[in-house]
């Protein structure tokens, strides 16, 4: 297959885009103004797009006029999650031109609101974010909400996932997010033989080699990146390192 | 102008902006007049076929207008994912019918350890007829596709194939009516291509 899949994961804070290191949300880098962004995104015809808003999630309040502007001119499928409180909320987010919705581990308390949502937009436009790590001999479910690890085997979550009946999931291991150390490749091997449902990788890809291991494992993986991709003139995905262009941009500032 | 059927079901707005973007006169509505006089009408659909089917059913002014204009006017249609699913006659997804455009009916794909479902993502197609709603489109072109049903591939109506666990229908055509199983509005200057011909096919 040549349809793999290759999709930045932007993190919104107070309308901005931000990268954190290891979830770590006093550890962040300014990326930059999502409107821009999503349209250099939108030029370079990439595959597809998560954006995950922290502050939505904190507030439980949805900006939905900046996800109005971002589709606007958006011509590839978006994903959207955080501070979904009820299926009128996911409705709308969708109407306004995002293609599915992701939730995260806290909506496992309320599992009612995504069967409603299922049922309602289809398993295809429901996507659940799983954060886990490595905690005393295995896999945990990390709490996005309270920043810390639950008891919950990723194995058992990861059943209960299926089952609910998501289209897709999107993993996240929180102890590599950001930490360029590549993509937890055992990690991704376990899920995959675990789920049948697609999955996107997530979390400590540096370069092409890494989303290469993780399509080794199943040919229709997605993998993600909160780095910024950018596509060269020969059409391959290249890592740009934003550290050094902020770099840049302070010096030209100065 | 070209009218996007808001019946409650989809991702009207993705398909209005990708339309305005083109600078191609579109309005979201469900208003009789307003339908009949456009000279194309698009039909989106997210969700399940019984969903989108009751909340027709349930809007019987709307369900009337829209029967009119694709069996009686002939106008130029056009549904996009779900919304090409439910011109079937019926699918295994669902126990209510569809609306009958094509004498057809949707399936689901079988579970396999190969293949993860739904099939979701970029997939290139095969064109299998040519048709002007195709022109200009690249000899490989690909679109995003995001579905676990499919309609069976039928010589009489299949323009237009792609392949998951087996080769399904990507685009069908039934004289005045068409359906595409992708999202031209989330494929780039690929479905740009299918919504411009589409609305040149319409307007004329």
């Amino acid at each position: 297959m040549d349809e793999r899949r290759i999709i930045p994961i932007l993190q919104l804070e107070n309308g901005r885009f931000v990268k954190t290191k290891k979830f770590d949300l006093r550890n962040k880098t300014y990326i930059g103004d999502p409107i821009n962004t999503l349209r250099i995104f939108n030029e370079f015809q990439l595959d597809e797009v998560v954006i995950l808003d922290i502050t939505a999630s904190k507030l439980k309040k949805i900006s939905i006029e900046l996800l109005r502007d971002i589709a606007s001119e958006c011509f590839m499928p978006l994903t959207y999650g955080g501070g979904i409180q009820n299926l009128k909320d996911a409705e709308n987010i969708i109407s306004v031109g995002f293609e599915k919705i992701s939730f995260n581990s806290q909506y496992l308390r309320n599992s009612t609101l995504i069967s409603e949502t299922i049922r309602s937009l289809g398993s295809q436009a429901v996507v659940c974010s799983i954060d886990y790590g490595w905690l005393d001999g295995g896999y945990r479910i990390f709490d996005h909400l309270s920043r810390k690890f639950t008891n919950i085997e990723l194995e058992n979550y990861l059943l209960q996932c299926t089952d609910l009946g998501f289209g897709e999931l999107i993993i996240t291991n929180i102890q590599r997010e950001g930490s360029w150390e590549g993509y937890d490749i055992e990690g991704i091997k376990k899920i995959c033989r675990l789920t049948s449902v697609p999955i996107i990788a997530n979390g400590g890809a540096v370069n092409q080699t890494d989303a290469q291991k993780v399509f080794e494992l199943s040919a229709d993986a997605g993998v993600s990146s909160s780095v910024l991709f950018l596509k060269n003139e020969s059409g391959v995905l290249v890592n740009f390192p934003f550290e050094r262009r902020n770099q840049l941009e302070l010096t030209y500032n100065d | 102008m070209i009218s996007i059927v808001d019946y409650g079901v989809g991702n009207v707005g993705a398909i209005s902006n990708m339309l305005t973007f083109l600078r191609i006169e579109n309005k979201i509505t469900s208003h009789k007049d307003q339908i009949l006089e456009s000279n194309g009408m698009i039909l989106p659909g997210v969700g399940s076929f019984d969903k989108a089917m009751s909340k027709l059913n349930n809007q019987l002014a709307l369900l009337n207008t829209i029967k009119f204009f694709a069996e009686e006017s002939k106008k130029p249609v056009l549904g996009i994912c779900l919304g090409m699913q439910i011109m079937a006659k019926e699918s295994s997804e669902g126990i209510i019918p569809g609306l009958g455009w094509v004498n057809t009916q949707i399936c689901k794909f079988a579970n396999s350890y190969e293949v993860k479902i739904p099939n979701m993502g970029w997939r290139y197609v095969r064109l299998e007829k040519k048709d002007p709603l195709f022109d200009g489109l690249p000899f490989s072109s690909k679109f995003y596709f995001s579905h676990s049903y499919y309609m069976p591939l039928d010589q009489r109506y299949s323009i237009m194939t792609s392949e998951n666990v087996e080769k399904f229908s990507a685009a069908f055509k039934n004289e005045n009516i068409y359906g595409v199983q992708f999202h031209p509005e989330k494929s780039h200057a690929y479905g740009m291509k299918i919504l411009s011909n589409f609305a040149r096919i319409s307007n004329g």
